[in-house]
């Protein structure tokens, strides 16, 4: 099953399996006031189940090479999940979505996994387009394609509902020829 | 059969197995125009293709799924297709997108039709974002969403696969606040 690991394998990601539903469950259930305002699936209701149901899609959607969705582990605890979330063959772009716990926050580890996923989606999946969508007003989320080299190609107005209200989002492009730079 | 009438002389029809020949017939007559900017026609369209797309988007529609495909009659004849894909009912938005034969371009249908689905969409299934992507040099397709008002919010680089090279697309969108806005001023 692949992996990856990085920052002198303080980071570790790599697709997660049944046996991590009750870690992902805990981790979703400790932030669901961090997490919720922007993803739509973080709800009251969050339960084991749903973190499980979660993961045997995630591992269907990898095998029929729809998407890639990976653990973040940061000195082997498990803190969030990155995922090439659109895998578009015709194309040839994919997709960015991730989120971190409140209490990993300010030590760059999305901004490593993003880059590793990066890397790998042009290098090994062979995309020519990486995209990252965010909600306009989260600051945090969209420094990560901004200290990336994103470029801001748009801003796509009340394009997400999110719970009680629509949200603008920012959409980035990365080309594979502005990566390799 | 489910259709939406637009004025006298033009409709937006579901299709049917009884009109699929008519339509491949239509789209292999329109080869060289059509493949000048719809990705769908190559090499690989044939009857069968048009059979398989029909079934998918009639169960679509059958379903509430994510899509609804609807051909484009003109005076009894089919002439185009239309309708809306990445239908979302969460986020409340789906992107419209069309074609036309050469011979019925120039009279404004496609205008007249997309403005049927704006009602449609925003009214029936209750949209608050319809989206319109074109590719920036595709002049004829990028004035459809600018006569209706879209506001152009950007464009996706590289974001389209056409044959043979990567293309740009232009993305227009129109809210449900601003299509009542205009619907306004037209009665006022």
């Amino acid at each position: 099953m692949r992996s990856f690991t990085l920052d002198e394998d303080k980071i570790e990601m790599r697709l997660l399996r049944e046996a991590d539903a009750p870690e992902l469950h805990r981790t979703v259930r400790a932030n669901i006031e961090h997490l919720r305002t922007f993803l739509h699936w973080v709800t009251p209701d969050y339960s084991p189940e749903i973190a499980g149901e979660f993961i045997a899609r995630n591992l269907k959607l990898a095998a029929e090479r729809k998407s890639e969705g990976y653990g973040i582990f940061f000195e082997k605890k498990f803190v969030g999940t990155i995922g090439l979330v659109k895998l578009n063959w015709n194309s040839r772009s994919a997709e960015i979505g991730y989120w971190i716990a409140k209490d990993s926050e300010g030590r760059g580890i999305v901004t490593k996994a993003c880059r590793t996923l990066i890397e790998y989606a042009h290098a090994e999946l062979e995309m020519n387009r990486v995209e990252i969508r965010c909600a306009l007003e989260n600051k945090k989320s969209r420094a990560v394609p901004e200290r990336l080299g994103f470029r801001l190609e748009g801003v796509l107005r009340q394009a997400i509902w999110r719970h009680t209200r629509f949200y603008d989002v920012a959409i980035y492009g990365l080309l594979a020829e502005e990566w390799r730079k | 059969m489910f259709s939406l009438k637009v004025d006298d002389e033009l409709e937006l029809a579901l299709p049917s197995e009884s009109n699929l020949e008519k339509a491949f017939a239509v789209v292999m007559e329109n080869y060289d125009h059509l493949h000048e900017w719809m990705p769908w026609v190559n090499e690989g369209f044939s009857l069968d293709s048009v059979r398989e797309y029909y079934k998918q988007t009639l169960l679509k529609f059958a379903t509430d799924g994510d899509e609804i495909g609807l051909n484009i009659v003109f005076r009894g004849e089919i002439v185009g297709g239309t309708g809306f894909h990445s239908i979302d009912r969460r986020d409340k938005s789906a992107e419209i997108g069309y074609w036309l034969a050469r011979s019925a371009t120039g009279k404004g249908l496609t205008t007249r039709a997309v403005g049927k689905l704006l009602e449609y969409g925003f009214e029936e299934l209750v949209l608050n974002r319809i989206v319109i992507k074109c590719v920036p040099e595709n002049i004829k397709s990028r004035a459809v969403p600018e006569r209706l008002g879209f506001i152009e919010e950007g464009v996706e680089r590289e974001a389209g696969w056409l044959h043979t090279r990567f293309v740009d697309h232009a993305v227009y969108s129109m809210l449900a606040r601003e299509w009542r806005e205009k619907l306004k001023d037209k009665n006022r």
